[in-house]
């Protein structure tokens, strides 16, 4: 019996292994067949503030209509996480995506796309519950996202104090268990991005962020459409203008938008979400309406061009190759979409407003 | 050592392991085990304290400066402004002079409403040409003409920057003025630039008094830009050198909180806070305070309890000292005690051989009394039976008396008559009297003889142990006839149920002496208060070799305290009354040791005692005999 346990064992492995392999991705049932009729544009219903211009501009009766015009349909896929969507930006099947700093940056490195503009500018956070510095947190468990802005957020922070990842216990976890693994002590501590974060420090008093590092996000556009199709390109641009002027131009339109964006949440996770309308519209003040100029490219971020430290993180940890550099990415950095939409506002309609209830 | 010192050194060992440990427990507590010390406590109430104010500070701050960004974009908005800004483009030279002037009074107003918040407002055309001014100036100064430049590129509604001017840090915070057509759309094109500076000290400046309040005097407040520049400082005794150091640990946009110790030896909580001023990411805000509060708090603590230890120690030593004292008296007298100890066993020694001697020679007494007891016992019962026997044989020997004398009076009055003239009738007279005296004479003597027959029978068997075959109901007739002239004078009788054919093979005198004593005993004690009693023995045989004898009387019977008793030596109930006490214990002797039998005797309740006896047929050899 001892001389088959080890067996047994190993072929139970290689069953889980095989399992996994062979598991379906939740993306697996989307229909990203390349339509040349079609735009497909792909979503974080999950990431706040993006997913406010993405739920406003699928409600966009003027972008439909001047999509209509140019013989063309709006096709929306969402998911958990930008690292999903840079697949299908490399391989052409999405020509909109709303993505992260470094989704963004392994994008590019991928394949050649334009930044439609900021999506969004704050912070990822620490947020640990027992330890109110970051040097007590040396040997602990902290979860986080490998590769995401927020592993950027947590070296940065580690090495603030002296620290290096082989100091602390590194849990990857998707971020949406980590406000429940740190209420059940599982993790001592996490970083992450927005509203993962809020989600901890609304929960619990005894919860804090305890560092926090910039983070953006970003709306990209496949340079192959943008160069094929700039007349669509700019009508995306448009919308995604004239969804931040109109949550800007009244209250009640972010109270509306983000009980859109609230609905498009559960809808896609089949699960309540967990923040309330009031935080979901006090992340989208603060992260993006309060931003001056957003949704136009900040010329430095953090007192450096923009999504280039992520480059450089990203290098570092040896996911983009050195072939991939600061050229490349100001030439993504540099698309004018947005300077001609906002310069022509009329033309554009940044200023009209026609959504579905 | 004596146990006093040795009491003493390990009391104030073990006071002082003890006192350590509870002060170092109280001071560190336990982290492995998640208890807080008194140290860990101030430390974290100092953290928790400075994170508080800074997360006010923080909130002050970026709430003052989102007010004030609300009121320029509230500014730029109004159409009136706008509308004159565009009339501006077609003024004549003496109109414009006026525009501006009317434009200059709005800004005015503008800085007028939040008093100390504007350094100064300014609306510049795209060109960069200074339109209005609440300063006077007429040029935009070098350093800021790349900034208004970003500025007004297409899209860049607003820009913030941070910088330190001469009146201290300030955002500059520069909001677009687009061109609107007839409907008042806007048309794209810049139409003009406002540019605010905001003084960021002046919400901190009226902070400041609670800030200390909350943090004590050592409290100190650095804005500090992301390239490590103080650009506002709060404090009344931090040094330079330590200000810097803490702007130089500041990270620039982030957050956190950290124990540090400055160049100048003293240890701060830093608590470091990210100002949201637009998302710029371009100023900090550090909120310091030094440990010496927390380590005086804990210092403090410390004295006290230490105090309070060194009282307890004190107390606690005096009790232990005096307990001490205690236990060294008591030693003495336990040594003492003890060098006397074997003197005293000797001599209760002595006392108790003398004692066991005195009781050998009392239990010997008691032997030897018991002896002639029973010895006085037997000799009791021997008057007794001579009593009988003399009894028995006056009667017989009376009538001889009487007869004999009777015959001698007739043979005197015969003789007379045979002097006078022997007639026939006398001589017959005479002859029959003397026939009939014979007669008498012999019966008579023909009784005694059968009397001293069976007395001496009776006598020869209870003064020997002789064995032989005996009838026992003849043996027992000659004991109740020994037994006759007591019995004669009570109202009580003996009933008999003896079968007539039981022969036993045993000692007919202990026999008899058991017989004796029993029916004396029910005489004595069963029926002292009885009129007319009862005495019943009767015997039957039980199986082929045994015999039960059952010796019962209708008296009082036998109280149960007593029963278990009565046949113990010297146990009586008539103690100075004639009881010696050995009558039954010689019965139970004789029952048990001479005849090979048992004895049992019971009382039930209403009735008087019975003695049952279980004798063999065939008495055992006797071991002396």
């Amino acid at each position: 019996m001892l001389f088959f346990r080890p067996v047994l064992l190993t072929l139970f492995a290689l069953l889980l292994i095989t399992t996994n392999a062979m598991a379906q991705e939740y993306f697996d049932k989307y229909d990203l067949t390349p339509n040349p009729r079609m735009i497909d544009i792909a979503v974080q219903p999950m990431a706040y503030p993006l997913a406010f211009i993405s739920s406003i501009m699928q409600r966009d009766r003027l972008l439909q209509s001047d999509l209509k015009a140019m013989g063309l349909e709006l096709r929306t896929h969402s998911f958990r996480k930008g690292n999903d969507i840079v697949k299908f930006v490399g391989d052409g099947k999405i020509e909109m995506a709303f993505l992260g700093d470094m989704p963004t940056v392994n994008t590019m490195a991928r394949t050649p796309v334009d930044v439609a503009g900021l999506g969004k500018r704050n912070f990822s956070s620490i947020v640990s519950r027992e330890y109110g510095q970051l040097e007590s947190l040396k040997g602990k468990r902290i979860a986080y996202s490998a590769g995401s802005s927020s592993h950027l957020v947590l070296l940065r922070g580690l090495k603030a104090t002296k620290m290096q990842e082989t100091d602390v216990v590194l849990v990857p976890m998707e971020p949406s268990a980590m406000p429940d693994a740190l209420e059940a002590g599982t993790i001592d501590a996490y970083s992450a991005w927005e509203p993962t974060p809020s989600i901890s420090l609304a929960r619990n008093p005894k919860n804090r962020a305890i560092y926090r590092g910039m983070s953006t996000d970003w709306v990209v556009l496949s340079r192959e459409f943008s160069q094929k199709n700039p007349r669509a390109a700019l009508a995306l641009v448009a919308s995604f203008a004239r969804a931040i002027n109109w949550m800007r131009a009244a209250a009640n339109n972010v109270d509306r938008a983000a009980a859109w964006v609230i609905a498009d949440g559960e809808a896609f996770t089949a699960k309540t979400v967990l923040v309330t309308l009031r935080q979901a519209v006090d992340i989208v003040r603060k992260d993006l309406l309060e931003v001056p100029g957003a949704p136009a490219v900040p010329a430095k971020v953090d007192g450096l061009p923009p999504l280039s430290r992520e480059l450089e993180f990203l290098q570092q940890i040896g996911r983009i190759g050195p072939e991939f550099g600061i050229a490349q990415l100001s030439q993504s950095l540099g698309y004018d979409g947005m300077q001609k939409v906002q310069a022509d506002p009329k033309t554009f309609r940044v200023f009209t407003y026609d959504y579905l209830p | 050592m004596s146990t006093r010192r040795r009491l003493i050194t390990l009391f104030a060992l073990v006071s002082a392991a003890g006192i350590s440990a509870f002060i170092a427990l109280w001071l560190w507590g336990a982290p492995m085990l998640g208890v807080e010390g008194m140290v860990s406590q101030e430390y974290r109430r100092t953290i928790v304290s400075v994170q508080a104010v800074g997360d006010k500070e923080r909130d002050l701050v970026e709430n003052w400066f989102d007010e004030v960004r609300r009121q320029v974009q509230i500014f730029v908005s109004e159409e009136s402004l706008v509308r004159t800004l565009q009339a501006l483009n077609s003024a004549s030279p003496k109109q414009a002079f006026l525009v501006r002037e009317g434009l200059q009074r709005r800004l005015d107003v503008l800085k007028e409403i939040s008093p100390g918040a504007y350094a100064s407002l300014q609306l510049v055309d795209p060109d960069g040409r200074i339109l209005a001014s609440t300063t006077g100036v007429t040029k935009v100064p070098d350093a800021y003409s790349e900034w208004l430049r970003e500025a007004a590129e297409p899209g860049m509604s607003e820009s913030i920057r941070i910088f330190r001017s001469a009146s201290g840090p300030m955002a500059m915070v520069i909001r677009q003025m687009m061109q609107t057509d007839a409907q008042g759309y806007p048309t794209g094109v810049l139409q003009a630039l406002l540019v605010a500076e905001i003084g960021l000290a002046t919400p901190l400046e009226k902070s400041e008094l609670a800030r200390r309040q909350a943090l004590g005097e050592t409290a100190t407040l650095l804005l500090v830009h992301r390239s490590a520049d103080i650009l506002l400082k709060q404090s009344t005794q931090q040094s330079d050198a330590d200000s810097a150091a803490l702007a130089g640990s500041v990270v620039s946009g982030t957050e956190g909180t950290r124990v540090m110790a400055t160049p100048g030896g003293k240890e701060i909580v830093a608590v470091f806070r990210y100002l949201h001023l637009g998302a710029s990411d371009e100023l900090s805000i550090a909120v310091s305070r030094t440990t010496q509060e927390a380590k005086a708090v804990v210092r403090d603590g410390f004295l006290r309890m230490a105090g309070l230890m060194l009282a307890l120690f004190a107390l606690s030593l005096t009790l232990v000292v005096f307990a001490a004292n205690g236990i060294e008296r008591a030693e003495a007298q336990i040594r003492s005690i003890n060098a006397t100890l074997e003197e005293r066993i000797a001599q209760r020694t002595v006392e108790l051989a003398s004692s066991n001697e005195d009781l050998k020679k009392t239990l010997l007494d008691l032997a030897q009394t018991r002896e002639e007891l029973i010895r006085t016992d037997r000799l009791a019962a021997l008057g007794s039976l001579v009593a009988g026997v003399a009894h028995e044989l006056n009667t017989p020997l009376g009538n001889c008396l009487t007869v004999a004398s009777t015959m001698q009076h007739q043979n005197e009055m015969f003789g007379r008559s045979m002097a006078e003239g022997l007639k026939r009738s006398s001589l017959e007279r005479y002859f029959d009297q003397a026939r009939e005296g014979v007669d008498i004479l012999m019966h008579s003597l023909q009784r005694a003889a059968s009397l001293v027959m069976s007395f001496k029978q009776v006598a020869v068997d209870q003064t020997s142990e002789n064995r032989r075959t005996f009838d026992v109901l003849d043996t027992v007739k000659e004991i109740l006839m020994t037994l006759g002239p007591g019995l004669r004078k009570t109202t009580h009788r003996v009933e008999l149920d003896v079968p007539a054919d039981i022969t036993m093979d045993s000692y007919p005198g202990p026999f008899g002496q058991i017989i004796t004593n029993l029916i004396n005993n029910a005489l004595v004690h069963g029926l002292r208060d009885e009129t007319a009693g009862v005495i019943t023995l009767r015997v039957h045989r039980e199986g082929s070799s045994r015999v039960i004898v059952m010796v019962s009387d209708s008296g009082c019977g036998i109280p149960p305290q007593n029963i278990e008793r009565v046949f113990d030596p010297f146990f009586t109930t008539r103690l100075g009354q004639g009881g010696s006490g050995l009558g039954l214990n010689i019965v139970y002797n004789l029952v048990t040791k001479t005849l090979g039998g048992q004895i049992h005797v019971s009382s039930p309740p209403g009735s008087g005692a019975i003695f049952t006896l279980t004798l063999p047929l065939v008495a055992p050899t006797l071991a002396t005999a």
